[in-house]
């Protein structure tokens, strides 16, 4: 080897380390943007939370009190409230000055300040003696208690946290379709409330007609660990415990959590399921298959992908919305897929029944859309709340 | 104002707010086997029941009757023993509709004092199970905080009037 090619050697060396370097911080650069776009979306997800609550409180009899866990995201220190209508006493948070003064149509402020969006919250009021009330992010979450004042919210720290409470990921008020999560096999509550989040905002509230109809439902978690659970080739857990847990939160859906670790080591692939109003998610599983077990809970959708499973069953694509005998669709999309005569595992459940969507999420994965036809059954069902 | 009104003012308070009472549940662990629907267990607790405006077309049904046998409501529920399984492997999905000859599975219904039983209809609306819940009525806890915080109350107001005298 001369020196010239040893000199062409070195220099692909240095080259291949720069772009090594290069992609590495774009990578890193990447992830963290990611994270904090997701820390924007729970706090606002997080204001409004507040707001809708300072509303409802406000509007019960004068004196109703409640207190309520909101969750915050992890890298939050404090949350802050300041009432402008009364005396602040920097003294208790000093460096919130600052942000107070500058942003002066403001009133809730996130710890750390350089950090966070500051936010604006309407018909509050709080004690003289605290204000600002700063409350500490304890796991994830601030617990505080609201009491009407006739035209206004009183808020203070709330009481000791409470095991097995009901934390607010996102509260639109009263009368809406609740949805709440349970967690399995997690043993930093830290990494189950990122899953919470992510599902929530990354997932939900990414595909429609939920993203559209994101204001007709509530989400919260519970953070108890004690759900029991086992794993087979599919997820079973103790219905009467879950219901029990959710309960406190007027659960209209359930959605267990089971943590990769538990399910990563098994040879066989464990099955995500929907049984009523109660959907397990195995989260090693691609995300959105959250979304597919939701259109059989809320849609009652069949699915439609072609297992030979459903052939050794008397299963009737009559009964289900988006599979049928016939082309039923023609007031949606007057399309029709699947069936006779281009069977071959293209059919829906069955290879001889048709859909109304050439594919969707409750055919595949690939896709994250529901499509047209099963867009309408489910906002058909979404349309009973308001 | 004297500690023994405070203190009376304090417990007064303490058992009103006993009276104020969140929604109440009743959380029926039942069992499902050969089309036929059993009562495992049940609890009376704090909570808030399904709303239930969604509910399927073609499903079970359950009617909350009371003690004149009028019935208090009625609403469908998805065949507890069918449960959609799937995976995905590169996208695809695969599973299908598991129909279990026997399962446990859990209902909450709004609470109500003069609730006698919950008849179970199946698909076909023929009635196939009723239950009787009539028994239990508040969870023991709230109920011996209830009367404790009662008694506690009745002590004081004799430890003040023998203390006037």
């Amino acid at each position: 080897m001369d020196k010239a090619q040893i000199q062409g050697q070195q220099f692909v060396y240095i080259l291949i380390g720069i772009v090594s370097v290069i992609i590495l911080a774009i990578g890193v650069q990447q992830f963290v943007k990611m994270d904090d776009t997701g820390e924007d979306v729970q706090l606002i997800n997080f204001a409004t939370s507040l707001n809708n609550e300072i509303k409802t409180i406000k509007d019960k009899p004068f004196g109703s009190e409640d207190s309520s866990s909101f969750s915050v995201p992890s890298k939050s220190d404090f949350i802050c409230f300041v009432d402008r209508s009364k005396e602040i006493n920097f003294l208790v948070k000093n460096e919130l000055k600052g942000k107070v003064d500058t942003y002066s149509d403001k009133n809730l402020f996130i710890a750390p300040f350089d950090k966070f969006n500051n936010f604006n919250l309407e018909g509050f009021e709080l004690d003289e003696k605290n204000n600002p009330l700063c409350v500490k992010n304890v796991n994830g979450k601030v617990r505080l208690t609201f009491e009407s004042k006739g035209d206004k919210s009183l808020i203070s720290a709330g009481s000791e946290e409470v095991e097995s409470e009901c934390v607010t990921v996102l509260n639109n008020g009263e009368d809406k379709i609740d949805v709440v999560f349970l967690g399995y096999g997690y043993n930093d509550p830290n990494v189950y409330k990122r899953y919470v989040d992510s599902y929530t905002n990354d997932v939900l509230f990414s595909v429609e007609p939920f993203s559209y109809n994101k204001d007709k439902i509530n989400v919260f978690r519970v953070d108890d660990r004690g759900l029991d659970c086992t794993i087979g080739d599919y997820i079973t857990c103790n219905e009467f415990q879950a219901k029990q847990l959710a309960s406190k939160c007027g659960a209209d859906y359930i959605i267990v959590l089971v943590d990769r670790n538990k399910v990563v080591d098994f040879l066989s692939p464990v099955r995500s399921s929907a049984r009523g109003n109660v959907v397990k998610v195995n989260t090693a599983d691609d995300s959105f298959v959250l979304m597919h077990e939701l259109g059989h809970a809320i849609g009652f959708l069949a699915d439609e992908y072609v297992d030979d499973y459903y052939k050794n069953m008397k299963f009737n694509p009559n009964i289900y919305p988006n599979c049928g005998s016939n082309c039923k669709w023609a007031s949606i999309t007057g399309e029709c897929f699947g069936g006779p005569p281009d069977n071959d595992k293209n059919g829906c459940s069955i290879d001889t029944a048709r859909r109304g969507t050439e594919t969707s999420l409750m055919k595949e994965l690939n896709v994250e859309s529901f499509g047209p036809v099963n867009e309408y059954y489910l906002q058909r069902e979404l349309d009973e709340y308001s | 104002m004297n500690i023994a009104k405070k203190m009376v003012y304090f417990w007064v308070f303490l058992i009103l707010s006993s009276f104020v009472c969140a929604d109440m549940v009743y959380i029926l662990n039942l069992h499902y086997e050969g089309g036929s629907i059993t009562l495992i267990d049940k609890k009376v607790d704090y909570g808030i029941s399904p709303d239930r405006l969604i509910q399927p077309e073609f499903g079970f049904r359950a009617e909350l009757v009371d003690f004149n046998d009028d019935k208090l409501e009625s609403f469908r529920f998805a065949a507890p023993n069918e449960m959609f399984v799937d995976y995905s492997s590169e996208g695809e999905l695969h599973g299908g509709i598991i129909i279990l000859d026997k399962t446990d599975f859990a209902l909450v219904v709004p609470y109500y004092e003069e609730l006698k039983e919950i008849k179970f209809y199946n698909k076909e609306n023929m009635i196939i199970s009723s239950v009787i819940v009539e028994d239990e009525k508040l969870a023991p806890s709230s109920a011996y905080g209830y009367l404790a915080g009662v008694l506690v109350l009745v002590g004081i107001i004799v430890w003040m009037w023998k203390r006037k005298k």
